[in-house]
């Protein structure tokens, strides 16, 4: 994506779940985070997902939140390595 | 042993400077997985989080959103959408700056219209007010004439 494209206020993605969630990703990258106050449209169904997105950051508190969830994930993970290494070494 | 530690300490360089920045994000510390649960507007700003830090929607799990109790969950896993869901990223830009530039040509119309009316009804006051004052001068005249014949 060009780095010299307009960027509205607001974009709004429609479509299947799979396809507005990957696309929220990408949006997400550039500059934009969830609308809040329309997150209750994201429900996934048969006839799609809504998502809007407005330019801005989260929060610190969900960056902070954002930061511990990978801590713990990354803990778990080199808890799952260590075990692995355990049985292979019983074996 | 202590000699060494001496010697060793009297060669040690300067500390160095601290980085400038500490957001250098070392991937190979980053776990593949991540899972968020929670309310919706806990995670979906935690997942905007995490897309910038180079995560992305797990394309092989369902996205759990459930607007009757406010509740998301979602697994998010290290790696770039695909070029997809950049190509529909990039539409939705578009359509978003399309909507917007006609929202604001609209606003910029309407704005023109008001201002060009509020001109032509001062412009109206000016003349009603110019053909009172004529007519009152006209009427001091014919009073100052009436009198001045009496």
């Amino acid at each position: 994506m060009s780095a010299a494209i307009l960027l509205p206020r607001e974009v709004v993605l429609t479509g299947p779940s799979a396809s507005v969630f990957q696309q929220a990703i990408v949006l997400a990258s550039r500059g934009y985070t969830f609308a809040d106050w329309q997150m209750d449209q994201a429900f996934p169904n048969v006839a799609g997902t809504v998502l809007s997105m407005v330019r801005g950051l989260p929060d610190s508190s969900a960056i902070e939140a954002a930061d511990e969830a990978v801590a713990r994930a990354l803990e778990m993970e080199q808890q799952q390595a260590a075990f692995l290494k355990l049985e292979a070494a019983a074996v | 042993m202590t000699k060494a530690a001496k010697v060793s300490t009297a060669v040690v360089a300067p500390e160095a400077p601290a980085p400038m920045t500490q957001t250098v994000i070392d991937m190979s510390k980053q776990p593949r997985t991540v899972q968020l649960a929670g309310m919706m507007a806990n995670v979906f700003p935690q997942a905007a989080a995490l897309a910038r830090l180079g995560y992305t929607f797990d394309p092989a799990m369902p996205q759990q959103v459930f607007p009757a109790t406010g509740m998301a969950a979602f697994f998010m896993v290290l790696g770039m959408p695909d070029e997809f869901a950049v190509r529909g990223a990039r539409e939705a830009i578009a359509d978003a700056v399309a909507l917007e530039q006609l929202e604001f040509s609209k606003a910029v119309q309407e704005a023109a219209a008001r201002l060009i009316a509020e001109q032509a009804a001062a412009a109206r006051q000016l003349e009603s007010d110019a053909k009172i004052a004529a007519a009152e001068a006209a009427l001091a005249a014919a009073r100052q004439e009436a009198k001045a014949t009496a």
